[in-house]
Order: structure tokens, then C-alpha cells, then sequence
């Protein structure tokens, strides 16, 4: 889903891209220019996209695809995702320092994007547990006593239907392009995804505060394909 | 007179609307390979539908016309381009059939993706499986949401598309669309394509008759007292299933799909008639 529609979509809206995964290619000059990457942010790779885009360097996707071993165990797979969240707090607070500085380098749909793609991936990590408690009390108590009115009852509602559904669909769509439709039904889980994400961002929020520079590794190599024990 | 003139003038184009999408409908089946027979069935079950189920009123039959006509159309672009778009679209015409005719929209939307010749639907159960509920996901949500909020904004699409007709509106329509002349006349393109093109084979001559014993199954229902519309669409239904059988060997389904297939039609078929007995009890 982020390599064969967000991506691409970014590149076409011309939207600075948080770049990611394990194929990026610069030019030196360009990577000179923005004075190298920032070694105390832990997702160095999407604040690099972020201020490539700020100094008016176009980042482009490629027709390619390189694979690499997706993480395959629940711990393993938190420590990626709390470093990822972390990174993404990191870069939103490094770059928001100015927020008009900052728009007026991307610009009004440059500025739009960073907060819908790097503000919003961890805020709504933040606030889904919240938010499903809301609707979970709702079925209780109801939303008038919980202080909500109708019209905000049905845009929370609506907002968790198609916000989920939404996802969910393109998590299912992700596979059939390539071909790989057996995984589409995996799609479905999501909520569960969406679970799992909120633990690692409110991890990635003590972590922060806490342990501000620390890079989780992730340990590769367990998949059965994979050769096994590289930590990376 | 003008109270006559009027719903025989809505009538006559709820009747040409719905042919000449039949029509466009056809050709594009038969663009994308589909036999002249599959391409009737399908096409015709479309044109048949729009005049007898829907009410005689231009503006419902017109929209049921134009979404069997996004159904088809999208589903045949489905089958011969396999973007992501067009799945896409093929669910978002479904989900829409939904708003117009809800049972009817729900019972589209389970069968026909069935009847789609898409190579990964041909292929293994998993990849057959994991398409089908890609395929179901929008018209599975737009369901859930038509549930929630079942309110006033759906029935006022109701009523508009169904506006309650007083006495003369219905004996004229009831009279103008069961004449065997004016269905008769709306399968005309349709059949006119179907003999242009090729002569028929023994498989395509057997749906063809299947169609006709259907067509004039549901013609009878529907001429009854009660015009029961539920046996109407249960009669249709074969069609689908004649659609999917009329495939070559190498197009059907993996067997578990075909299971599925068989179960989907008959509990479609149960459902309408559980609902036409229960509006009639």
C-alpha cells in the first residue's frame, strides 16, 4: 500500500515524500546540499524527503521494486514500528519548529501534506485507543451523557466506518496489484493493525521523552527465506 | 386524454432508455468476447428487469436502467482491464445498485462478481477468494452504512424513485408495460445484435431458450393479481448462474467457488421469495 499507491500519489501531487525502505537513491550534490542527514533523528530517511522538498529538490519514485523481509514477529515488530513513530514525532517537531517557514518552503499543499502524512500517521496512532473507547462507552451510556451531540455522534461515527474501511480497502487493493491476492483478506484486520500501531506510538511517545536518540533494532533473518541473525 | 398521454409518454422512455442501455451493453459484452448468447442473457435480464420490476415511473426505471448499464459496463472493463480502478469501480457501481433497489442491490452484488471472466477469479481458491471479498468490500460497507442510517435521506430516495401512482397511472402502466407488445419491443436491439452478429451454437441456443422459459416464467408471475415482483426476480436470477455455466471450462471456477456459486443463487433465490411472501402475507 505505501510503495504502489501513497508514494507514487505523493509523487504525482508533488507532496513532500517521507522517504522509507531500503532502495533510496541521491545525488551526492543534492545530499551535500541539504548537509547530509540528521544522525540523531531515528526515521533520518523521511526527515531527508521532508528537507530535500523544502530546498526545492523533486524526489521521484521509481518503477522498481526492491524487496526486503518484512518483520514477522509481534516484538520485532513493535520495536520497528515504535522507532518508525518516533522518528516520524521527531521530524514533525524538528520541521514545525517554524511552521511558517515551513509553508512558505513546501507551500500551502507541501505544508498540507507533511501534517496529513507525518503529523497525522502518529496523531491518530495517538488518539485511536481513545477514540474506541469513546465509541465503546457510547453503546453504555450513550453519547448524550457523554457530553457529544448528535451531529458530532454521527461524524465520529462515519469517521470510524470509513477511516477503517477506507484503510482496510487499500490494504486489501495493496496485494491485488501486485498480483499477490491470497494476502488481500488479511486486509480485514486492520483494527487489529490499528491496535498494535497505537501501542508502538505510545511507546514512541515515552521513548521520546525518555530515550530520545535510542534506535530499537530490528532483528532480521527470521522469516524462512531470509539468512538468519542480521540485526540492521 | 393528458391523463393518459402522460405515463404512456414516461413509460415509452423508461422503455427506450432501458433498451438502448441493454443494446450499448450487449456490445460491450460481445467487444470483450463474450458469446452472443451470454452477451443476450445478460443484457436482456438487464432490460427485462428495468421494465417489469421497477416501478412504470420514467425517473426510477431510467435509474435502474442506467446503474444495470454502470454494472455491466464496468464489470466489462473489469474483465479486460484488471487496474485496481476498475475494481474500483466495478464495487462502487454495486454499492450504488443499492440505494435504487436494496434487496435487489445486495443480491448483485454477491452474484455477479461471480460471473466475471477475470483470470485470478479462474485461478487458485485463495487468489479466487481473496478477489471475491476485495470485489464484495464496498458493497458490503455501503449495506452497513444503508443500515445505520436508515432514515429519512433513504426513504426520501425511495419515494422519489417510487412516487406512490394514483389509480390511472397504475392500470395504464400496469397495462402498457405487461403488454407482451412493449416488452417485446425493448428486447428488439437486443436481439437484433445477437442475429447480426453470429449464428448461434448449440450452447448459446440452449441459453437462449433458457431465457425465453424464464422471461416467460417471471411475464406469467407478473401478470398475476398481485404482480408478485419477488418471483420476478427469483425467475431472473437463473440467468446469472446460465451465464456462468454457458462458460468454457478453462474460464470457470475453482470448484469450492462454484459451491459457493450454487449456494449464493439459491439462498438469493430463497430471499426473494421470503420477501415477496412477506409483503404479501
Amino acid at each position: 500500500m505505501w510503495f504502489d499507491f501513497l508514494l507514487p500519489g505523493l509523487d504525482r501531487l508533488q507532496i513532500p515524500m517521507p522517504l522509507g525502505g531500503t532502495s533510496n537513491h541521491f545525488r551526492v550534490e543534492a545530499l551535500r546540499a541539504i548537509h547530509g542527514w540528521d544522525p540523531f533523528n531515528v526515521t533520518e530517511d523521511a526527515d531527508i524527503g521532508i528537507r530535500l522538498a523544502r530546498l526545492g529538490y523533486r524526489v521521484r519514485t521509481l518503477d522498481s521494486t526492491t524487496f526486503e523481509e518484512a518483520t514477522n514477529a509481534l516484538g520485532n515488530w513493535l520495536r520497528q514500528r515504535t522507532r518508525w513513530m518516533k522518528g516520524y514525532m521527531q521530524t514533525w517537531l524538528v520541521h514545525m519548529r517554524d511552521p511558517r517557514r515551513l509553508l512558505r518552503h513546501a507551500g500551502l499543499a507541501g505544508f498540507a501534506g507533511f501534517q496529513f502524512f507525518v503529523g497525522g500517521t502518529f496523531l491518530s496512532a495517538l488518539l485511536n485507543p481513545l477514540l474506541w473507547v469513546i465509541f465503546a462507552l457510547s453503546f453504555f451510556v450513550g453519547f448524550p451523557e457523554l457530553g457529544l451531540s448528535r451531529p458530532m455522534s454521527s461524524i465520529s461515527g462515519s469517521g470510524l466506518l470509513l477511516g477503517n474501511a477506507l484503510f482496510a480497502y487499500l490494504s486489501m487493493l495493496g496485494p491485488y496489484r501486485r498480483g499477490w491476492l491470497e494476502l488481500s483478506p488479511y486486509g480485514l484486520l486492520v483494527p487489529i493493525y490499528w491496535l498494535l500501531i497505537s501501542v508502538a506510538a505510545y511507546r514512541a511517545l515515552w521513548q521520546l521523552v525518555r530515550k530520545p536518540w535510542h534506535w530499537e533494532k530490528t532483528t532480521h533473518g527470521l522469516s524462512r527465506i531470509a539468512p538468519r541473525g542480521s540485526p540492521g | 386524454m393528458t391523463t393518459v398521454a402522460v405515463p404512456f409518454f414516461r413509460a415509452a422512455v423508461a422503455a427506450l432508455v432501458s433498451s438502448a442501455l441493454a443494446a450499448l451493453l450487449f456490445r460491450r459484452l460481445r467487444r470483450t468476447q463474450y458469446s452472443s448468447g451470454c452477451a443476450f442473457a445478460i443484457s436482456g435480464c438487464c432490460a427485462l428487469q428495468t421494465l417489469l420490476f421497477q416501478s412504470a415511473e420514467c425517473l426510477g426505471a431510467s435509474v435502474l436502467a442506467l446503474s444495470s448499464y454502470a454494472i455491466g459496463a464496468s464489470g466489462v472493463r473489469l474483465t479486460k482491464d484488471q487496474d485496481p480502478r476498475r475494481v474500483i469501480q466495478f464495487g462502487t457501481c454495486l454499492a450504488s445498485a443499492q440505494i435504487i433497489a436494496p434487496l435487489g442491490g445486495v443480491i448483485a452484488a454477491i452474484l455477479l462478481p461471480l460471473t466475471l471472466r477475470i483470470p485470478q477469479l479462474r485461478g487458485a481458491v485463495s487468489h479466487a477468494m481473496g478477489l471475491y471479498l476485495l470485489l464484495l468490500f464496498i458493497p458490503s460497507m455501503m449495506t452497513l452504512v444503508l443500515q445505520v442510517a436508515a432514515d429519512e435521506s433513504t426513504s426520501a430516495i425511495s419515494r422519489l424513485l417510487h412516487p406512490p401512482a394514483d389509480a390511472t397511472t397504475s392500470k395504464f402502466t400496469f397495462e402498457s408495460l405487461c403488454s407482451p407488445a412493449l416488452a417485446g419491443l425493448s428486447l428488439l436491439p437486443v436481439v437484433g445484435f445477437s442475429l447480426w452478429k453470429q449464428p448461434a451454437g448449440m450452447t448459446s441456443t440452449a441459453v437462449l431458450l433458457l431465457v425465453a422459459l424464464c422471461s416467460a416464467f417471471a411475464l406469467a408471475a407478473w401478470f398475476g393479481e398481485n404482480r408478485r415482483t419477488g418471483v420476478l426476480i427469483a425467475a431472473l436470477l437463473p440467468l446469472g448462474g446460465v451465464a456462468v455455466g454457458e462458460l468454457s471450462r478453462e474460464d470457470r471456477l475453482p470448484v469450492p467457488m462454484q459451491v459457493w456459486a450454487v449456494c449464493a443463487f439459491a439462498s438469493s433465490f430463497a430471499l426473494a421469495l421470503g420477501v415477496e411472501s412477506r409483503s404479501h402475507a
